[in-house]
């Protein structure tokens, strides 16, 4: 495993404090991350929504369940994984869980030897996410010239035949094309291509 | 039975000793047929104490007189018993009756009734009627006073020359009648009985009509030498006044009747008010007229000298007012045994009905006996399938409470398990051990938090029998609410607990009560969630309140929810659900182990939806082990 994604957070949400504080030990002696929240409320308030990560949540807690959390994240667009833990396994809470997308779904008490590999799962797919996001926010940062410009860029053509196309000087393709690289942090066409496709993929 | 009746001894004697008489009789009879053709009938009534037989044997001559002296008329004779001639004599079937003085008064003072002659017996002339006491020749019984408390026969209660004579004789002296004699019996007509039965030794004495004796001498029925005749007391002097006379004690009376009782008239003849006057004094006239030497007057039978004109029926009139105005009232048990003896069949008849109502009475009580041991096996048998369905309850719940009892014991299990796995990692990393016993501590602490939830569980369904320990009330709810935290925290409902200052702990059936708090709770928590899923908007939020109040002599808990409420007020009763899973018991049997406890539990609905429960239980109890 990447020293990258073993350093993002993992949240623990569960209203009984043994369960929380248990799990938090168990993990950060496995090297993870964790933050303990034994009240719902109190974790969406302090969580960072653009942040990767995972939540290990369990399903029946008083007030606010782990089903009305995870609407919530969904809600806030965080790229934060979900793990589901609970008492009594029922598929049909199971079914739910997964569609509406979390990662795993557990019934307690679940042994380490499982739970680690999905929790490094639901880091990777989180770091993803949030990758994924951060493209996006980039995109929708882009005025229509720029993307006129990127969308030219892609296909190969020079700052010229842009500039011949569009009408407009090369040196303000020049400049354009700087902000959009700056914009998606890429350093060549290809880099900005690449991340574009990826783009492409969750639109 | 003709036959039968001619083999008795009593009668082949009659009939040897008066063939001739029957002759006479028989010719008369047929001369009598051919008179009747052409003349009236006029219809004569005449006691015949000895049997129908004897009367017209001895009668016969006297209407042969009277039916030659009177013209233009025939006399038919008609033998009766009392109770006949006082019919006959109502119904106006007579025109003359004769009868004799006792029968004579009775008659005359409910009817109309005109004396016409009295007979006159030889030797004793107007005066022959009376009781004779007999007793054997050899008997040691001399005076009256010797019989004390023996029995005697005689022929009836109402038999005057007989009976009715000698208890006024017995009067008269001071005595009292009824209790001299031990028993008297009453042997009926004909008046002959009574000699047998002293001649057979059946009584120490007999009273009869005075003649009787030397009568039934006289016809070989008896012998005479045989008997003896008590004599009356000497102290007893009859008046003269009142017409008695007395005879010699014992003494042959004239024509050698003795007496006992002093005498009184003699048989007399009477005109009825369907009588003729004329007729009455042609007869009167005839039967003075009758000459002492007839065959009528003459018969040996019964003595009769001729008539006499009518003598005072005053003396007889006097014994009946005597003895009316003490009546013959005989204590009980003769009463009572004389009723047994006359009526054996009813007696028995109504023994046997006592000794089955005996015999029902016992088998009765013997089924009472077996249905009351039924009965208290039913209770206790009864008592233990309340126990057992109780505990059945109890186990539901924890059925019920299945999923959150589960849930509970996750929660430790699942930290113990992580607590483990630390634990196996610190070791792996070589960590020392202040870095491992601290999560040791951790896992220790789970273990207890299990063996909670698990003794929490065990001691509700722990055994079928009650019994009764001081407890901690708030204690014991806060372990229910425990119970039912998780169905709480899973529907989102809140549980409020105000507590109260109670000083000492109550005795309580603790199960019992864990139960009835699991059970009101478990209600709330479906009423509540009920509530939900039927009208609540968005805002509902399920309460339940537990207040507990110390009073004087109890504590009262209510226990109030927010719910749907109750479709069923009042007392709590077996089988009646409006849930779909309920067994409809949880109520009855927290009422039942409530109520135990000498405590109340009433169910109320609570404004604007929802229930209350309230729930008293005595302070100071310490029930009594049964």
């Amino acid at each position: 495993m990447q020293p990258e994604e073993k350093r993002l957070p993992v949240y623990i949400v569960d209203d009984d404090q043994a369960a929380c504080e248990s799990l938090s030990m168990m993990l950060e002696d496995h090297d993870f991350h964790t933050q303990a929240y034994t009240d719902g409320r109190f974790f969406l308030e302090n969580y960072d929504p653009s942040a990767a990560g995972c939540v290990i949540l369990d399903s029946r807690m008083p007030d606010l369940n782990g089903q009305q959390l995870h609407q919530r994240l969904r809600e806030e667009g965080s790229p934060l994984s979900v793990i589901f833990l609970t008492g009594y396994g029922d598929v049909p809470m199971a079914v739910q869980a997964l569609q509406s997308g979390a990662v795993h779904f557990f019934q307690k008490p679940v042994k380490a030897d499982v739970l680690i590999p999905a929790i490094e799962d639901a880091l990777y797919t989180s770091l993803e996410q949030a990758e994924k996001l951060a493209l996006r926010k980039a995109f929708d940062t882009l005025t229509s010239r720029e993307i006129d410009i990127l969308k030219l860029l892609i296909i190969g053509q020079r700052n010229a035949s842009i500039a011949d196309e569009l009408c407009i000087a090369v040196r303000t393709v020049e400049v354009h094309r700087a902000s959009l690289m700056k914009k998606f942090a890429a350093n060549t066409i290809a880099e900005l291509a690449f991340r574009y496709g990826k783009l492409n993929e969750t639109l | 039975m003709r036959s039968a009746h001619f083999s008795h001894p009593l009668f082949t004697a009659v009939l040897k000793g008066l063939l001739p008489v029957f002759l006479a009789l028989y010719l008369m009879l047929l001369d009598t047929a051919e008179v009747s053709a052409k003349d009236k009938e006029i219809p004569v009534g005449v006691l015949a104490p000895r049997g129908e037989l004897i009367a017209r044997q001895n009668w016969q001559p006297t209407f042969e007189w009277l039916n030659q002296q009177i013209d233009g008329v025939e006399f038919t004779l008609h033998p009766l018993n009392l109770t006949n001639m006082a019919q006959a004599v109502e119904q106006r079937h007579l025109d003359f009756i004769i009868t004799n003085p006792g029968q004579a008064v009775q008659l005359g003072r409910r009817f109309e009734l005109s004396w016409i002659a009295s007979q006159n017996m030889s030797g004793m002339g107007s005066h022959g009627i009376g009781s004779a006491l007999v007793v054997k020749k050899d008997s040691g019984y001399h005076r009256i006073s010797d019989l004390y408390h023996k029995p005697i026969a005689a022929v009836s209660e109402e038999a005057f020359g007989g009976y009715l004579t000698l208890v006024h004789h017995l009067f008269r002296k001071g005595l009292d009648p009824i209790r001299f004699f031990s028993d008297v019996h009453f042997l009926g007509y004909p008046v002959d009985a009574s000699l047998y039965q002293l001649r057979d030794g059946v009584v120490d004495a007999a009273v009869v009509p005075v003649c009787l004796l030397e009568q039934m001498d006289r016809d070989g029925l008896l012998n005479g030498d045989e008997f003896r005749v008590l004599a009356g007391s000497d102290g007893d002097v009859p008046s003269e006044k009142s017409g008695l006379r007395m005879p010699e004690p014992g003494s042959p009376t004239g024509n050698h009747c003795r007496a006992t009782t002093a005498l009184y008239p003699n048989w007399s003849i009477a005109r009825t008010a369907h009588g003729d006057i004329g007729l009455a004094k042609r007869i009167g006239q005839a039967l003075l007229a009758m000459p002492s030497d007839h065959s009528a007057s003459q018969s040996p039978v019964n003595a009769v000298k001729g008539w006499i004109p009518p003598v005072s029926l005053l003396s007889v009139d006097q014994l009946y007012e005597t003895l009316d105005l003490h009546p013959l009232v005989r204590p009980l048990w003769q009463q009572v045994l004389r009723w047994l003896n006359s009526h054996r069949d009813w007696a028995l008849m109504m023994l046997s009905a006592l000794l089955l109502m005996v015999a029902y009475h016992f088998w009765l009580q013997m089924r009472f006996k077996q249905s009351r041991i039924r009965l208290t096996e039913t209770l206790s048998r009864l008592a233990e399938k309340q126990g057992q369905l109780e505990h059945a309850q109890r186990v539901s719940i924890v059925g019920e409470l299945g999923t959150s009892i589960a849930h509970e014991i996750n929660q430790p299990l699942s930290a113990i398990r992580n607590y483990t796995e630390s634990v196996r990692t610190r070791l792996k990393k070589q960590l020392p051990a202040d870095k491992i016993t601290p999560v040791l501590d951790q896992v220790v602490t789970q273990l207890d938090r299990t063996d909670a939830i698990i003794e929490r569980l065990r001691s509700l369904i722990k055994r079928p029998e009650v019994s009764y320990q001081s407890s901690d009330l708030q204690a014991l709810i806060t372990e229910c609410a425990e119970l039912i935290k998780h169905q709480l925290n899973e529907q989102g409902i809140e549980l409020q607990l105000n507590k109260a200052e109670l000083a000492e702990n109550l005795w309580l059936d603790r199960t019992g009560m864990q139960q009835v708090f699991v059970n009101l709770f478990s209600n709330a928590i479906d009423a509540c969630t009920e509530y939900q899923t039927r009208h609540a908007t968005g805002e509902y939020k399920g309460r339940i309140l537990v207040e507990i109040e110390s009073r004087q002599e109890s504590v009262m808990i209510t226990v109030t929810d927010n719910g749907t409420g109750l479709l069923f007020e009042g007392y709590p009763r077996a089988f009646l659900t409006t849930k779909n899973e309920g067994l409809g018991l949880g109520l009855t049997i927290s009422r039942d182990i409530v109520e135990r406890q000498s405590g109340t539990l009433r169910i109320r609905n609570h404004l604007p939806h929802g229930c209350e429960v309230s729930l008293e239980l005595p302070r100071h109890r310490h029930p009594s082990k049964k």
